[in-house]
């Protein structure tokens, strides 16, 4: 080690303990005078620069320093509003009754919904409006032999979960969906016809016999009555009424236009595309309606005169057959 | 307990752990901050300027060393002082010339000191120096860091710290002889 590396090594205070013992720099040391001083002189300004960041700094200084973490949560605690606050000092116990709570609501509700399909209230088809309107017929007295040919089976709408009324399709006269010889509770119709039978409960649609659902579809009428609801009127029994009919009501689709004809074929130099339907052309299913559209001639521009200038810079003439090759 | 310990307990919230710390470094920073301002109101608000910044950020220190952090801040802060002073007071950039060149300082302060002397000629000549080797020298002799803590502080290479921590001493040294000089002569006079 020369003199050279020991002033470097004295020079910082942090190795200045560490010289003193490392052997080699001892040895150098004690046989280099300048050194030897140099190394005094090191350990006087070092102790010199210690005792002086030894000095007691002022008390006021130190009550200033320690009172700045209380003042610092002091200064926090104002600036959070109290909410975040008490957040923040139970979080969990909140967060835990938030979970029971959620969980005790989960439960309920699924306790609550019914998960059976059997207990939903089930909707079943109206009967078709032919019968309904011969019933009607019937009802007034027109066609009584028409009675004889319904059929028994009448809808039954039934909504005993929702807790509603029960609505029936009741038969007129001798009873259509009513077993025979089977009495029923007489009402004071005031349109009831004299000697006929005294109307039975409640008659909202007739059901269609299953001969007559082809026939209704063509005439692609269909008469919705409502009868009048007797509130006197006696409910039927589960076990009287009858299942709905078997063929479901049916609406005629109108017959679609026949689809266009297909649009004609350019005569093409090349092989000719798969023929695609003209631009505007109907489609096969679709009714081609024209509407007169009225333009607003303010916003459409006016068409530039033929031949302009404008339209020949802006669009360039249009050549059938293969790009000039350049 | 080293001074990380000690900031990790401080942040937990214990009282304590936060005046040891203001007793390991509460001292140091003063002088610091009054051996280059020379105004101990100054210093000390510049002292409460560090351990509130300290606390505030206290989430932002994570590794390293407490005492280069520390000593970071209160470079910054010194210099935030410097700067919004328009016109401060440059002291000497020229160390004074010393009488007899070929005398060791090391000779003249070992002949003639003692620690109490030392410290006394330390006093008078540290606030003579220019700013930057005041800082420098403060942030070596009184923080107490190393020359590789003193390039972090600083932000600069290694190599540069090295050298301006020997030339900063080199002045120092010759203020110190200076001054040793005016008071031997006044002593034999």
């Amino acid at each position: 080690m020369n003199c050279e590396e020991l002033r470097e090594r004295l020079g910082d205070p942090t190795t200045l303990p560490a010289v003193e013992t490392d052997d080699e720099a001892m040895r150098h040391i004690a046989g280099c005078e300048p050194c030897r001083a140099w190394l005094a002189y090191e350990k006087q300004l070092t102790g010199g620069f210690e005792q002086m960041g030894n000095r007691r700094p002022p008390v006021a200084l130190a009550d200033r320093i320690i009172a700045i973490p209380a003042e610092e949560r002091r200064r926090t605690a104002a600036r959070t509003p109290w909410w975040l606050a008490w957040w923040r000092r139970s979080w969990w116990p909140a967060a835990l009754a938030g979970g029971v709570v959620g969980l005790f609501l989960a439960v309920s509700v699924s306790w609550l919904t019914p998960s059976s399909p059997q207990s939903r209230p089930t909707l079943q088809l109206p009967p078709a409006p032919m019968a309904l309107a011969r019933r009607e017929e019937a009802a007034k007295g027109e066609a009584p032999a028409l009675t004889d040919d319904l059929p028994a089976p009448a809808a039954k709408t039934m909504q005993e979960d929702a807790g509603t009324a029960l609505e029936e399709t009741a038969p007129a006269g001798a009873g259509i969906g009513a077993p025979p010889g089977e009495p029923r509770a007489s009402t004071s119709d005031a349109d009831s016809q004299p000697g006929r039978p005294p109307q039975p409960a409640v008659a909202m649609m007739a059901a269609a016999p299953a001969d007559e659902a082809p026939a209704s579809t063509e005439g692609a009428t269909a008469v919705f009555q409502v009868a009048r609801i007797d509130p006197h009127a006696a409910d039927l029994d589960a076990e009287t009424l009858l299942p709905p009919p078997a063929v479901p009501l049916s609406i005629p689709r109108p017959t679609a236009p026949p689809p266009p004809p297909p649009a004609p074929a350019l005569p093409a130099r090349r092989a000719p595309l798969p023929a695609l339907p003209a631009r505007g052309a109907p489609l096969p299913n679709e009714t081609t309606v024209r509407q007169p559209v009225a333009l607003d001639s303010a916003r459409v521009p006016a068409a530039p005169p033929p031949g302009s200038r404008h339209l020949r810079r802006r669009q360039p003439p249009h050549r059938a057959g293969r790009p000039a090759r350049r | 307990m080293t001074p990380e310990e000690l900031w990790r307990e401080a942040v937990r919230g214990s009282q304590s752990a936060w005046e040891n710390l203001y007793a390991m470094f509460g001292g140091k920073l003063y002088q610091f901050f009054l051996k280059n301002t020379s105004q101990p109101e100054l210093a000390m608000d510049m002292a409460q300027g560090v351990f509130e910044r300290l606390y505030r950020h206290r989430e932002a220190f994570h590794t390293g060393s407490l005492k280069t952090w520390i000593f970071h801040i209160a470079r910054n802060l010194l210099i935030d002082e410097w700067r919004r002073k328009p016109r401060r007071e440059v002291l000497a950039d020229n160390p004074p010339e010393v009488a007899d060149p070929t005398v060791r300082v090391e000779d003249w302060v070992i002949q003639k000191l003692d620690r109490e002397q030392m410290v006394k000629l330390i006093d008078t000549c540290l606030p003579q120096l220019a700013e930057d080797d005041r800082v420098i020298i403060g942030l070596i002799y009184l923080g107490g860091l190393s020359i590789p803590e003193l390039a972090k502080v600083t932000e600069v290479p290694l190599g540069t710290a090295k050298t301006r921590v020997r030339q900063a001493r080199l002045r120092l040294d010759r203020m110190l002889m200076a001054s040793l000089g005016t008071q031997g002569e006044r002593e034999v006079a």
